[in-house]
């Protein structure tokens, strides 16, 4: 377990020293900040109108964690399934591209171990990523609007609701744990296609696609009928954190699916990378 | 310490085989060369031996230990070297060590520091491997080999794209690691002096083939081949006939035996005067082999 522990840590400072990882952190500070910047007056007068023609006062719910979860969704949307699927693309595909996967397979240890490494790797990374992100946006949110009330309204998913400060504070906490779990499956998919025995710029476009058609279909009209069968929708459940009585069973059925999903993406690029010869 | 047996492996259906009933053993302690052109099978000989190859057929062991059986345990005596040494390069040498060797269970900072030393990097570890020279790449890849102390070490073209220099560095430090640590070596390269130069015993392969397995010396010849450059061909041509120990292949190229003095042929020439324009030996090729080796073989059939 000592060397087990050691070897995952050994990945980690691997993903952490690269110059890229830092790079990634501050694109998605800067993008909180030029959203801030630049969609500040904009954001102001659409949240003053929702909140206006329900009777509430803009000062009190247009607060840091109101404007924090707006860019914590906007973020994600623009930046983080490219991002995820970047990370995790490259994780077994770079390293074959690159020789330094064959320096590791010349060490006594199995393929096995050596995939599961590289798995819970760029899972932790990911995760901490996508924690980063929240505590970037809320940070964000805060230091321009504020402690105060959280208002969340999102159509699609018919949620209209008000927080007071620390239940509004315990519930965007609970969404960003969720969008975690959320984004391991697109972390999961990129892995796979990383095990494949293509080019790590392919892996990241494939699984990025991927997940994006997948996006694009679950919202064609018409298709309603077969939702269940897309990954996005269940992806998304993190929204939900914000409906007032959390449908706790729906949402644990959703990341139980998304959980099955992460461990036969696992298991197929573990099944895909075990047959393979490699040789260059 | 190496035994590869009756190894088969094809990439891909309709092709011809990469290893063709390639068997060999290495003994303790001994330098073995495996010698042959690119697409040979070397490289994959040694996959197969690394157990990131599976052959179709055969086995290989190191110690006495399956790779296709036990890969784990049998590549815990080895160490290995790969033609392109490639590292993270955003690391520092002593890091990358560390981050590779923790997949050999971690070693002492001792052991590193001092296999550091043995390699020659003690001055550079702590820089980033991306600004390493590609001879002190290869140094870095040997120290990581020696991590923790094999009892065999396997070189995939090790000296590939060195300078001369690096080269004889490289050639003396595999010596040394023989004499000192009494390691098992398996070399691959594709350059016959080298091998020569480096290994007891040597195994020639060619299309996954192996042409010949013996010792080095077996290799030579009884005769060197010379060049020769002149204007008058005809008239050296009549001088060298004349010399018992010359014999002709071609215009401009004959055979000398390695007892003559080849001084002596060059003062027979001018002193018939022959203009020499330029005299000089030429190193038995890889391709000289492989033809030397087949008319053995067609003379002995």
């Amino acid at each position: 377990m000592h060397a087990f522990l050691s070897q995952l840590n050994w990945e980690l400072k691997r993903l952490f020293a690269r110059r890229r990882t830092y790079i990634g952190f501050g694109a998605f500070l800067l993008l909180d900040v030029l959203i801030v910047i630049l969609a500040r007056e904009p954001l102001y007068r659409l949240i003053e109108t929702r909140l206006s023609n329900n009777g509430l006062e803009v000062e009190e719910y247009f607060s840091g964690t109101t404007l924090g979860l707006m860019l914590l969704a906007a973020s994600c949307v623009l930046l983080g399934g490219i991002f995820a699927a970047l990370v995790s693309g490259d994780i077994v595909a770079k390293e074959w591209e690159d020789g330094t996967l064959r320096m590791l397979m010349s060490r006594p240890v199995s393929r096995f171990r050596l995939i599961l490494l590289k798995y819970l790797a760029c899972q932790i990374y990911s995760a901490v990523f996508f924690t980063y992100v929240g505590v970037a946006a809320l940070c964000s949110g805060l230091a321009l609007r504020g402690w105060g009330s959280l208002f969340v309204f999102i159509p699609d998913f018919h949620i209209f609701a008000m927080f007071d400060p620390w239940e509004g504070l315990s519930r965007y906490l609970l969404a960003m744990v969720l969008l975690v779990f959320s984004m391991s499956t697109l972390t999961s998919l990129g892995f796979f296609f990383s095990c494949l025995k293509i080019r790590p710029a392919a892996a990241t476009i494939v699984a990025f696609a991927y997940y994006l058609i997948d996006f694009i279909l679950a919202h064609f009209e018409g298709l309603e009928g077969y939702r269940w069968l897309f990954l996005s929708p269940r992806m998304a459940q993190w929204i939900k954190a914000f409906v007032e009585i959390i449908p706790w069973p729906a949402m644990i059925q959703a990341y139980a699916l998304l959980l099955g999903v992460n461990l036969t993406a696992f298991i197929l690029g573990w099944l895909l990378f075990q047959q393979r010869d490699l040789k260059s | 310490m190496i035994e590869v047996r009756s190894l088969h492996k094809s990439f891909r259906r309709g092709q011809p085989p990469a290893l063709d009933g390639v068997s060999f053993q290495v003994e303790k302690k001994e330098i073995f060369g495996l010698l042959g052109h690119n697409g040979a099978g070397k490289s994959t000989t040694m996959g197969i031996l690394l157990g990131m190859v599976y052959p179709d057929s055969g086995e290989a062991t190191i110690g006495g230990v399956s790779v296709q059986r036990d890969r784990e345990k049998s590549l815990r005596k080895a160490g290995a070297i790969f033609e392109t040494p490639c590292f993270y390069d955003y690391m520092s040498g002593w890091k990358n060590l560390e981050a590779i060797t923790s997949y050999s269970g971690g070693v002492s900072r001792e052991d590193i520091g001092r296999v550091v030393e043995l390699v020659g990097l003690e001055k550079r570890i702590h820089d980033r491997v991306s600004v390493y020279s590609h001879g002190m790449r290869q140094r870095l890849a040997l120290a990581q080999a020696l991590l923790p102390m094999p009892e065999v070490l396997l070189l995939d073209e090790p000296t590939n794209g060195l300078d001369p220099d690096g080269i004889a560095d490289f050639r003396r430090r595999v010596l040394r690691l023989r004499e000192e640590f009494g390691l098992t070596i398996l070399f691959n390269s594709h350059l016959l002096s080298e091998v020569e130069q480096v290994c007891d015993r040597v195994a020639i392969l060619r299309d996954g083939k192996k042409v010949y397995d013996g010792h080095c010396k077996g290799l030579q010849e009884d005769h060197d081949v010379y060049h020769l450059d002149t204007e008058t061909w005809p008239k050296a041509e009549a001088v060298l006939k004349s010399l018992p120990d010359a014999e002709i292949s071609s215009p401009g190229v004959f055979k000398l035996k390695k007892t003559a003095d080849p001084s002596a042929v060059v003062a027979a020439l001018v002193g018939a005067g022959v203009p020499v324009r330029q005299f000089y030996l030429r190193e038995p090729s890889l391709e000289d082999l492989y033809m030397r080796f087949r008319k053995e073989t067609e003379e002995e059939t």
